[in-house]
């Protein structure tokens, strides 16, 4: 599982929702959160050298850039193809399932969720690296 | 190169890809690599829905001529949609109109493709309908709050009759759907909601800041995402929608000017909220 010491990037247009994954992050022992309202405020973190994030955890729908815009320019930049990124979602069709996989994402998790279900994803995309 | 803002749906046998409002020079990368993925698709037909496209790169143009050829060449089709005059014009004046195969509507597009779409979902406000937001609803309590809940008995609410006392705090999210019109609201007394509020996010707040209230919207964006994958199931074709929140004293929600609307009562240790679900019939 990533460690404590992880710098996670928790972004969602949404107050209570960036509240709740960070409750739930913080309820896996993940301490180091950073938040942003949008794709485009998220990239400027990124984008900071100081910000060191090891892990991107998304909402796909937001304002001025979204989860899955995003997604595709971390992947695109290479000094980001490797940065373990899962989106977040109310919708879960498998056309946008596909969408996401092959834009490269490492896992998506449907809301409604849990810490568990959470720690669960976010476990397989650990192992998925580590190997 | 920049990232483009595509929003694809598969539907009767068609992909629909939705393109954002400028598609330029920067986006030729991302638009090879896309079509490079929807040529594989096992889909008979392909429509790039330009509705809200005001500039289209001239340059890029020769991608989607060769995207139309290598699906003509397997036997599938490509049709363009909802094209402003402004781009039609500039499309035409560069030989371009009939390797952009542009028609009317979306129907016509299956038509030249051969696709026989089912006649549109009678829309009927039973159980069958219903069921999906209140099971919804529960799952979205009790994963994403943490807090049980138990559905009252649904009351059918006339238009203007007044149903819900107190109510602060209602999410709002307009329904829509190829067959039909309506809304789902979610509607809480102020003490209600921050009961909530306060278990789903372990804290003691005290006032209905914009901040908390948008937790209303959420709680309601995830409600409708469990009860459109069921829906869209049953064969209606619910589209994304963005809730909107109203705050104030004693709100009355009056969903659906012309029809009635199914008022579900829940209650919780916190107390009664309410869901109503109404549609243009």
């Amino acid at each position: 599982m990533f460690s404590p010491e992880t710098k996670v990037l928790v972004v969602d247009d949404m107050m209570t929702m960036r509240k709740l994954v960070s409750k739930a992050c913080k309820n896996l022992g993940l301490k180091e959160l950073t938040e942003a309202a949008d794709g485009q405020l998220a990239w400027q973190v990124l984008n900071d050298p100081a910000s060191q994030i090891q892990l991107v955890i998304s909402d796909w729908n937001m304002p001025n850039c979204s989860g899955l815009e995003l997604l595709k320019r971390v992947r695109k930049d290479s000094r980001f193809k490797s940065l373990p990124f899962v989106l977040l979602t109310a919708e879960s069709e498998e056309s946008q399932v596909k969408e996401a996989i092959i834009a490269g994402v490492d896992n998506y998790i449907t809301k409604p969720f849990t810490a568990e279900i959470l720690g669960q994803k976010l476990e397989a995309v650990y192992k998925k690296r580590s190997a | 190169m920049a990232a483009l803002d595509l929003r694809t749906e598969e539907r009767n046998e068609a992909l629909i890809i939705k393109f954002p409002g400028v598609v330029d020079a920067n986006s030729k990368d991302d638009l090879e690599k896309n079509i490079k993925m929807w040529q594989i698709k096992e889909l008979k037909l392909f429509v790039l829905d330009l509705k809200n496209t005001v500039d289209f790169d001239r340059n890029l143009y020769k991608i989607i001529i060769d995207f139309k050829n290598n699906l003509e060449k397997v036997g599938k089709y490509m049709a363009t949609i909802s094209v402003s005059n402004r781009l039609k014009n500039s499309i035409t004046s560069e030989g371009m109109a009939s390797a952009f195969n542009m028609v009317g509507t979306l129907g016509e597009a299956y038509k030249l493709a051969g696709i026989l779409v089912a006649s549109p979902k009678k829309i009927k406000l039973d159980t069958n309908f219903i069921n999906p937001f209140i099971t919804g609803t529960m799952t979205t309590f009790e994963t994403q709050v943490g807090l049980s809940i138990k559905p009252g008995k649904p009351a059918v609410k006339k238009t203007g009759e007044k149903f819900m006392d107190n109510i602060a705090l209602a999410g709002i999210i307009n329904l829509t759907c190829k067959d039909f019109t309506g809304t789902i609201s979610i509607a809480f007394p102020e003490k209600v909601f921050l009961g909530v509020y306060n278990t789903m996010l372990d804290e003691n707040i005290e006032v209905l800041d914009d901040e908390v209230k948008d937790g209303a919207g959420e709680l309601l964006n995830i409600i409708y995402g469990q009860a459109k994958q069921e829906l869209n199931r049953q064969g209606y074709q619910l589209e994304k929608a963005i809730p909107t929140i109203l705050a104030g004293d004693n709100i009355q929600i009056h969903g659906g000017k012309q029809s009635p609307a199914i008022c579900l009562p829940f209650e919780s240790k916190v107390g009664r909220f309410y869901l109503e679900v109404a549609v243009a019939l």
